[in-house]
């Protein structure tokens, strides 16, 4: 049960400031998503909370702890940065064993691992070789190998097919639900609203908001109504009156915002009219992303 | 620190380049005892029998310890260019344990590459000794002193290669500062300072490689002289990754 906490965090790189001043807390037991456009700041929090990189203000800390003081960090934290961070003419189960030795673990646990991922047939080859899917799943048991409390994944559902990405959503679904703290980075927003419970969103190194999934689509203007009528005109002149935002969406379609479909069906009914269709739309976490950062 | 030198043994013997350099040195070490023997006894050298060609051709291992610098270089500037450092810091966050880790392995690894040179460059001789039936008239502390100067010198070299790929970090610019600095800076160096010339890496390793004697600088200068250089090098490397932002 640790908290990530970001306090404050500045990271400069000459005149570029990657990351300013930013904080925000990851609370073990959720998925939580880290969104940001590219260049926003996302891959340089992360690497600062695992201590590759030194922050110029401000901390990334495990609960106050940093990376490299907490004992065998790779028992409590599983990483994944970079899906090509391996030697292309190294198996990839030679490639977990090293790690497995770095941290003390049995070379049992680097071929559980390898199960887990479902690289087992593939183990063997030279990783240089593997596809891109692959790579993600090799990077991810490197991650696993320590069965950390902590997640933190750089893009994990990268080269993934729909079925490796159901799988890592079930994964990171099982390690949330067991008390793990599970940060994870994706431009995959549709993917990202599935596997999310909250997100933190960042542009330009700075917070823009940390909310769950539900409270950010539900903010967001995209949530509407379609109506489908045969006399448009008629009720977009009564919804109007009664304070509706009314657009024309073609063929007889109403966009209408700011009134829910019981009160809408109630008006159409009152004025009426005849209605085909009254469905309620939500914002996606798109919509609302693209609303945040831009 | 067991558990870290023991992977970075493992990456060292689960990659292919590894064995091209145990390639190598046998081909260049066998290729050389060959073309030595083959020409013994013509313009440029004495008959077999001669003590001192065959002192030549014992310590033909002797060039394993500059293939062992490049081994050394590539050790470190291919975690760099594989990005393999990062699960390797993510796995051993202290960077100078890391770097003690990978100094350790690289030792055994040169000592290793020394040791094949000269297995290859010892047996091939006394196997052409044998068949021409000629006389060994070499004394055995002699080849000894060879040998274990050559697996000394690889060892040293290796590390010194380590310090100078972590210092440099780019491996093509690694491999080539190693090579400018053996075949360029330190023959301008020792022609302007004649007097310096001993204690240039280069001649060290060589000195301490043919486990020379009776000389300004032997080998028990020499290889103190070289230790110092690889690890002044490697400490620079261990500053070096322990103060750098690994992006």
């Amino acid at each position: 049960m640790t908290d990530l906490v970001i306090d404050h965090l500045t990271k400069r790189f000459g005149d570029t400031v990657a990351v300013d001043d930013l904080s925000f807390i990851v609370r073990p037991g959720v998925v939580t998503g880290f969104l940001g456009p590219n260049g926003s700041g996302k891959s340089t929090t992360m690497r600062a909370l695992l201590g590759l990189i030194t922050p110029s203000a401000g901390t990334a800390s495990f609960e106050g702890r940093h990376y490299h003081d907490l004992d065998d960090p790779a028992l409590q934290v599983g990483s994944m940065l970079e899906a090509d961070a391996f030697h292309p003419s190294r198996s990839g189960r030679d490639h977990l064993r090293i790690l497995a030795a770095s941290a003390r673990l049995p070379v049992r646990r680097v071929d559980e691992v390898l199960d887990i991922v479902g690289l087992s047939d593939a183990a063997t080859r030279a990783a240089g070789g593997y596809s891109l899917g692959m790579r993600q799943r090799l990077g991810l048991a490197a991650a696993l190998l320590g069965d950390p409390q902590v997640l933190i994944l750089d893009e994990p559902a990268n080269g993934l097919d729909p079925q490796g990405v159901r799988w890592l959503r079930g994964l990171l679904r099982h390690h949330a639900n067991r008390g793990a703290t599970v940060l994870v980075s994706s431009h995959l927003l549709a993917e990202m609203a599935l596997i999310a419970d909250e997100v933190v969103v960042i542009r330009e190194g700075r917070l823009v908001t940390h909310e769950r999934v539900a409270a950010i689509t539900g903010a967001a203007n995209g949530n509407a109504v379609v109506v489908r009528t045969p006399q448009p005109d008629r009720l977009a002149t009564a919804l109007a009156a009664a304070g509706a935002e009314v657009a024309p969406d073609g063929d007889g379609l109403l966009l209408i915002r700011s009134m829910d479909a019981p009160a809408i069906g109630r008006i159409a009914l009152r004025a009426g009219v005849e209605l085909h269709e009254l469905t309620p739309r939500s914002a996606s976490l798109e919509d609302a992303f693209l609303e945040l950062t831009n | 620190m067991l558990p870290q030198i023991r992977s970075e043994l493992l990456k060292l013997t689960t990659i292919r380049t590894s064995l091209y350099f145990v390639l190598v040195t046998v081909l260049f070490v066998a290729g050389i005892v060959v073309i030595q023997a083959v020409t013994a006894g013509g313009e440029f050298s004495g008959p077999l029998g001669d003590p001192a060609t065959q002192q030549s051709l014992f310590t033909t291992a002797a060039a394993a310890p500059l293939i062992a610098i490049v081994f050394g270089c590539l050790a470190i500037t291919s975690e760099l260019r594989h990005k393999t450092i990062v699960p390797t810091l993510l796995f051993e966050a202290g960077r100078v344990k890391v770097v003690v880790a990978k100094s350790a392995a690289t030792l055994v690894a040169g000592a290793a590459l020394g040791a094949v040179a000269v297995i290859v460059g010892g047996g091939l001789t006394m196997v052409i000794l044998l068949a021409t039936s000629t006389t060994v008239a070499v004394s055995v502390g002699s080849i000894a002193a060879t040998s274990a100067g050559t697996v000394g010198a690889a060892a040293l070299g290796a590390l010194f290669g380590l310090g100078i790929g972590g210092l440099v970090r780019n491996q093509a610019l690694a491999v080539g500062t190693v090579l400018v600095l053996m075949l360029a800076v330190e023959p301008m160096v020792a022609s302007l300072l004649p007097d310096l010339a001993a204690w240039l890496p280069s001649s060290l390793v060589t000195t301490t490689a043919e486990a020379r004697t009776g000389v300004e600088v032997g080998v028990w200068l020499a290889a103190p002289a070289l230790a110092l250089y690889a690890v002044a090098v490697t400490t620079g490397a261990a500053l070096r990754l322990r103060m750098a932002d690994v992006t």
